[in-house]
């Protein structure tokens, strides 16, 4: 099966790939003109069989635009076409259109194509005889032979009566003819024949150079037609062109609106009266003439209704129709009467010096446009252009109506004109004075403003306040002005140019240059209160750096610290003499000042003092500890802030005041002091103030006390220590108190025991000792509960 | 000429007397210390167990090492190493190492020989200490319980009583409890305990085989005599304990060289015969001993105890004692400062005035109001009784003859100087007592007060314990038995017995904690509950203060408490004369 297949394919496509065979006629065939000729194989017709293929080869023509017109009567038998190409005899070119829609003729348009053409036969059902006649023809020849006699009886059916055209004359134009209905009629008849007429061209287009002025029967029908249609169509034209003059003139009674639309119809009308019977043209003035009277009283009724100095308004007032109006009674050939010609002059007149203003209106307001969107403060040329172009508009400026428009000088509509052209023209030169003086100003305010003198600039422009259209541009100036003032002010206080500072804050305050005085007051209020402000911080700041500089300079001082307290670094670098308030408020401000950086001096300045020896104190205590410690102490003395670290620090170093102790178990350092400052045997204290949280009711612990070596050395043959007291009550080793020496073994550490403490009340344990150094010795102390001793 | 001659003469025969006086009769007590002691109450040094006898605890010092012995300096109290030396605390792990001394000898180490006075001590065969010593002391003090003071002293940092090792380098490690900070110093307070030789018996009455300064060396003529061993560290080579009847003397034998230092003058006072100060000097330390009457309550009842409580004024006989205000006022000094401080030796709790808990006010004594009682319901007469015969003869006989003067409590009391047997039999309505010995610190000693059998020769203690239900270990109700304390307190038959009951209970729980918080609220009981029951009249303390002759440098003496008294007697030196 599949085999099968294969070989139905193959079989197919060798089919479709074999040569058309030629068919060779004789005789030969021939490109004349010379009518239907027979296309024989001899004396016989050509047998076509059955799916066989054939070809013919026809000779090209002549010339060019020719037909080569097959009659085939069994031309539905099998299938054929014309084309200029047979490659190999296999493949067919384009197939040309067979432009017959007969069934036993084939019409093919051929050329001069110096190859010839192939007529390609091909599914031929069946064996069948081919008969056929060919002939070559020109296509005009062809063409015109088959219509002729269809074109002379459309030409017959619409031809148009002539009776009612040729009766126009004197009083007579068409009355009672339905206009609507004969100009279609006659636009029928016209239409077909124009259709016939263009036919005709067409075929004339294709004539060959040869045929002109020839005696050819054709070519002689084909004249003798088409005048006969051109006579025809002349005259239905102007039939035509008479029923629409007569017909509109026919609708304007009593339309004068429709009459202004309808001039340029009437104005055509007359511009053909050549091609028109006299009569005609003599009927057509009379009538036109009396339509025409109705224009004037038509417009003066509109004109008296207008109430305005606006133009006309095309649509409405047809000035252009009316304008026309005297084309037309002169192309009618008519005089113009007076009214008319006055009517159109104040119309013109009018419109035009409307027009006039409305454009420098229109540019006063680009102009005005032009200002308002420019943005702030314009450049130097700005006014000076817009001063160009005020001149320019001053120029075409139109002057009022005057008094030569008769009764029109009435009018309500011209008083307006005139009223409108006056007022505009003082506005536009007020404002033409004014664009002057801002052309001069702009530059004045520009160069102050490149020295940014903007309060110099506002002193300038509030004299200028009347120009409305300038002063809105310098809106930011406001600001700008006082930004500035207060910007000068912060270099001042930055440089610490402290009086020119107070000078600027209070110019600044008693500025009323603005030009909007309102809306800046209260930012200006801001300013100058954020400045006054920032005039006492800052000096309160750098009267403060001055006291960490003093400090710095000073922080070596260990002895005699307490005339650093009386330095005159405590007081403001600058007396204050401005305030915005009242002379109370200065000095309250003032005052508030001195306690301010007297507070630095009751806190800040001794909490960092104390900070930083104490920090030094501690990194090192042998290197001037006593000294440090007593500097501590002494700026701790003007300390009245409530800094917890600075206080641990001042007592810390203060031998006199106890050192808390408030957790067990855990070693806590603190300086023995000497109280003394002999060079030898002074005196240390060392006091703690014991609070251990504890739940019991009698609080009883270990004070361990580990020391420097070089306190307790000695320890062994002399007692360490001078004293102990736990609230004031010695505590001794005797007794029941133990008191462990320190020594080397214990890693110097001594041991009282027990230490009972007061529950809920201060335990201040004192140690004094004596030692023969001038130094810091740093004690490290633990409590603890006590274990019980046997002894 | 003959008149020259015989000036010439006598003052030959003067000066020749003074050289056969000087060479032949001269009492030498050169290289010695000399101390008195009552020569029927010969003491019985146990190193763990508080004597009646005060110079028998004060020998503990001169016979015994701990592991580390309490000595002092000027500064205070320093810790030597005895017989261990301490290695370091590992404060993660709370352990504690001790490496023991590897060549510390007992006494027995040498041998002793005297012939004519003389005494040679020559090395013998050696026995070291070692660590089934320390092994077996723990064991006994931990066996002692609330008997010793060394039992509260350990317990409260070695709960299992134990040590590990000795290791390669002979060191042993002691768990620590993990409640506190344990400095160096504690640490050997803890571990000062004196050792004994593992091959004691237990539970001997005396103990005299140590590793201490001297030993014990002989005895001849009730003189006592310790002696330094050869390579002994002591200054001084001997320590001579000399018998005397009674105290009356004992300052005129100081001043007659017959001793050289005294521990404890009588009636604690500054003594007149002794005021050369080139010749004597004196250290004044916190009270040791005081004087009570403890009322027999199977004879007076509650309501009679509080009517003789509120008749005996205790002041009154303090004032007499010490002749106050009289040509022969009896000074006192005071360690604390200026002397004749007497009010503050007035107790009118059981515990003294001087003690940790009337000081700081633990115990407030009167805080509880008691209603006041007609002291018509005594008996015509009160009978009190003491004995002369065992120490403070001197000072029993002052307060009896005070309290019998009719002037001070209208005859109604009656005080009999009886015989031991007599006060055994309790056949007293009071009982006139010397309490000596007391420590004023934490470990006021209560069993010395109310478990004491009444036996004023002897110092036994009728502590009876029991294990509970809960394995722990109480206190027997057997404690309280009629002749077995001074009150006549018996819990089987007492009318009071639920009194009585709580209050052995509160001794008991006082006398057995390490906790100091405990030992304060049980003080606080037991003396609300005396202010309620009245038990005795607590009297007065008695000053300490001993005399020593200037043969001592004076800086060579240093005291911290009276219970060690001696424990720096190594360091003691002659002066230096120049």
């Amino acid at each position: 099966m599949r085999l099968r297949f294969i070989s139905v394919l193959a079989f197919l496509f060798f089919i479709g790939c074999s040569a058309y065979k030629q068919l060779q006629p004789k005789p030969e065939l021939s490109s004349a003109e010379k009518g239907y000729i027979e296309l024989k194989d001899g004396k016989k017709d050509f047998e076509l069989k059955k799916e066989k293929r054939y070809f013919i080869q026809f000779p090209s023509a002549e010339d060019k635009n020719y037909y080569l017109v097959l009659s085939i009567p069994a031309k539905k038998s099998f299938s054929s076409f014309l084309t200029s190409q047979l490659t190999d005899k296999k493949r067919p070119g384009e197939k040309i259109t067979d432009e017959s829609t007969c069934d036993t003729m084939s019409v093919y348009p051929i050329e001069n194509n110096g190859s010839g053409y192939y007529l390609i036969i091909e599914s031929i059902p069946e064996d069948v005889i081919f008969n056929v006649d060919y002939r070559y023809v020109p296509q005009w020849r062809f063409k015109f032979e088959n219509k002729h006699a269809s074109f002379k009886e459309i030409l017959e059916n619409n031809r148009v009566d002539r009776e009612a055209y040729n009766s126009i004359g004197p009083g007579k134009h068409l009355q009672g003819t339905n206009f609507p209905k004969m100009v279609k009629f006659v636009k029928d008849h016209y239409g077909e024949l124009e259709n016939v007429y263009n036919e005709l061209l067409a075929i004339e287009s294709i004539f060959p150079p040869s045929i002109l002025n020839s005696k050819d029967e054709a070519y002689q029908n084909y004249l003798t037609l088409k005048s006969s249609i051109e006579e025809e169509m002349t005259f239905q034209k102007n039939y035509l062109l008479v029923l629409n003059f007569f017909g509109k003139e026919s609708q304007c009674d009593g339309n004068p609106g429709l009459l202004m639309e309808s001039v340029d119809l009437f104005i055509e009308f007359f511009s053909k009266k050549d091609s028109l019977p006299s009569p005609v043209v003599s009927e057509a003035q009379n009538v036109i003439n009396e339509r025409l009277k109705d224009v004037v009283p038509f417009y003066e009724q509109k004109l008296t209704e207008k109430d305005d100095a606006a133009p006309f308004d095309e649509k409405s007032f047809m000035t252009s129709s009316l304008y026309r109006v005297a084309t037309l009674y002169n192309d009618a050939g008519l005089a113009a009467p007076q009214e008319y010609t006055v009517l159109s002059k104040f119309v013109k007149d009018f419109d035009t010096r409307a027009r006039g203003l409305q454009s420098a209106s229109d540019s006063l307001a680009k102009i005005n446009e032009s200002i308002e969107k420019l943005g702030d403060m314009p450049d130097d040329k700005f006014f000076a252009g817009v001063v160009k172009k005020v001149s320019a508009i001053k120029t075409n400026l139109v002057k009022p109506l005057d008094e030569s428009y008769g009764k029109f000088n009435e009018y309500s509509c011209k008083e307006k004109l005139n009223s409108a052209i006056t007022g505009f023209t003082e506005t536009f030169n007020t404002k033409a004075e004014h664009f002057q003086e801002a052309s001069s100003l702009v530059p004045l305010l520009n160069s102050l403003k490149e020295q940014r003198d903007f309060s110099g600039m506002l002193g300038h422009l509030t004299q200028k306040m009347h120009l409305d259209f300038l002063i809105p541009k310098y809106k930011p100036l406001d600001k700008m002005s006082v930004d500035e003032q207060a910007n000068q002010i912060e270099i001042s206080l930055n440089d610490r140019n402290w009086p020119k500072a107070e000078e600027g804050l209070r110019k600044l305050y008693e500025d009323t240059h603005f030009l909007n005085p309102e809306e800046i007051y209260p930012v200006k209020a801001k300013v100058v209160g954020d400045l006054e402000d920032s005039l006492y911080t800052k000096i309160d700041r750098v009267s403060r750096r001055r006291i960490v500089k003093f400090l710095e300079d000073n922080i070596g001082v260990l002895e005699n610290v307490d005339s650093l307290y009386a330095d005159s670094v405590f007081l403001p670098v600058y007396n204050v003499t401005f305030a915005t308030g009242s002379r109370n408020d200065l000095l309250k401000r003032k005052t508030e000042l001195i306690e301010h950086l007297a507070k630095m001096k009751e806190n800040e300045f001794p909490a960092k003092a104390i900070t930083l020896l104490y920090k030094q104190f501690t990194s090192n205590p042998n290197k001037d500890g006593v000294l440090k410690a007593r500097a501590v102490v002494a700026h701790g003395k003007y300390y009245k802030g409530e800094d917890k670290k600075v206080k641990l620090s001042i007592a810390e170093c203060d031998p006199l005041t106890a050192k808390w102790i408030v957790k067990p178990k855990q070693y806590r350092r603190v300086f023995a002091l000497p109280v003394t400052d002999r060079r030898v045997n002074n005196k240390y204290v060392v006091r703690m103030y014991i609070d251990i949280p504890t739940d019991a009711k009698f609080p009883v612990f270990d004070v361990n006390i580990k020391l420097p070596k070089e306190i307790a050395d000695n320890a062994g043959s002399k007692q360490w220590y001078e004293s102990m007291t736990l609230n004031k009550v010695p505590l001794k080793n005797e007794g029941r108190f133990t008191i462990t020496a320190p020594s080397a073994s214990n890693d110097y550490e001594c041991q009282i025991s027990p230490v009972q403490m007061k529950k809920e009340k201060a335990n201040i344990l004192e140690i004094t000792f004596t030692h023969n150094t001038y130094k810091v010795h740093p004690v490290s102390i633990m409590v603890q509960k006590p274990i019980i001793k046997k002894n | 000429m003959k008149k020259t001659i015989l000036i010439v003469s006598i003052a030959l025969v003067a000066i020749a007397s003074a050289l056969v006086y000087f060479f032949v009769f001269r009492k030498n007590l050169a290289d010695q210390i000399v101390l008195p002691y009552i020569a029927h109450q010969k003491p019985r040094i146990d190193p763990h167990i508080p004597s009646s006898v005060p110079i028998a605890d004060k020998l503990d010092e001169v016979l015994f090492d701990g592991l580390f012995n309490i000595s002092a300096n000027p500064s205070g109290i320093v810790y030597e190493d005895g017989l261990g030396e301490f290695m370091g605390l590992d404060e993660k792990t709370g352990v504690v190492s001790v490496r023991l001394k590897p060549r510390k000898k007992w006494h027995t180490s040498y041998s002793v020989t005297t012939e004519k006075k003389k005494i040679t001590v020559e090395e013998a065969q050696e026995i070291l200490f070692t660590a089934q010593d320390l092994r077996f002391t723990l064991r006994r003090i931990q066996k002692l319980g609330s008997m010793s003071p060394d039992y509260i002293l350990v317990s409260q940092a070695i709960p299992d009583f134990d040590f590990s090792g000795p290791d390669e380098n002979g060191e042993i490690h002691f768990q620590f409890r993990g409640d506190r900070i344990w400095t160096e110093s504690d640490i050997k307070e803890v571990l000062s305990f004196k050792v004994l030789p593992s091959d004691s018996d237990i539970d001997a009455p005396v103990y005299s085989n140590g590793t201490g300064p001297y030993l014990h060396a002989t005895e001849f003529e009730e003189k006592i005599i310790y002696h330094k061993p050869p390579d002994g560290s002591a200054s001084l080579t001997n320590v001579v304990l000399k018998p005397y009847i009674d105290n009356s003397t004992y300052a005129t034998e100081l001043k007659n060289r017959n001793i050289n230092s005294l521990l404890s003058s009588p009636f604690g006072a500054i003594s007149p015969i002794l005021g050369d100060s080139t010749k004597y000097f004196y250290k004044s330390s916190i009270s040791t001993s005081f004087f009570a009457l403890f009322y027999n309550v199977s004879r007076l009842s509650p309501e009679q105890r509080h009517a003789l409580r509120q008749l005996i004024d205790n002041k009154k006989i303090m004032d007499r004692f010490f002749r106050i205000g009289t040509e022969q006022q009896r000074h006192i000094a005071n360690y604390k400062g200026t002397g004749n401080n007497y009010d503050e030796y007035l107790n009118n709790s059981i515990f003294p005035t001087t003690s940790y808990y009337i000081e700081e006010d633990i115990v407030v004594p009167g805080e509880i109001e008691v209603e006041p009682v007609d002291i018509s319901v005594l008996p015509d007469t009160v009978h009190i009784h003491t004995c002369l015969n065992f120490g403070f003869r001197e000072e029993l006989s002052e307060l009896a003859e005070i309290m019998n003067d009719p002037a001070l409590f209208g005859g109604k009391i009656k005080v009999s100087a009886v015989q031991n047997e007599d006060i055994r039999r309790g056949n007293y309505d009071a009982v006139l007592v010397p309490v000596s010995g007391y420590r004023s610190n934490f470990l006021f000693d209560l069993y010395n007060i109310f478990l004491r059998e009444p036996d004023f020769s002897a110092n036994k203690i009728n502590l009876k314990t029991a294990i509970n239900q809960s394995g722990e270990q109480t206190i027997d109700e057997q404690s309280f038995v009629e002749d077995k304390n001074f009150f006549r307190i018996d819990l089987a038959s007492s009318p009071e017995k639920e009194d009585f009951a709580q209050l052995l209970e509160y001794i008991y729980g006082f006398m057995s904690t390490h906790e100091i918080g405990d030992k304060q609220v049980y003080a606080q009981y037991i003396d609300q509950l005396d202010q309620k029951i009245a038990l005795g009249s607590w009297l007065f303390s008695l000053p300490s203060l001993a005399y020593f002759s200037t043969q001592f440098a004076d800086n060579s003496i240093d005291l911290y408490g009276t219970a060690s008294q001696l424990s720096t007697i190594e360091k003691w030196q002659e002066t230096v004369r120049k």
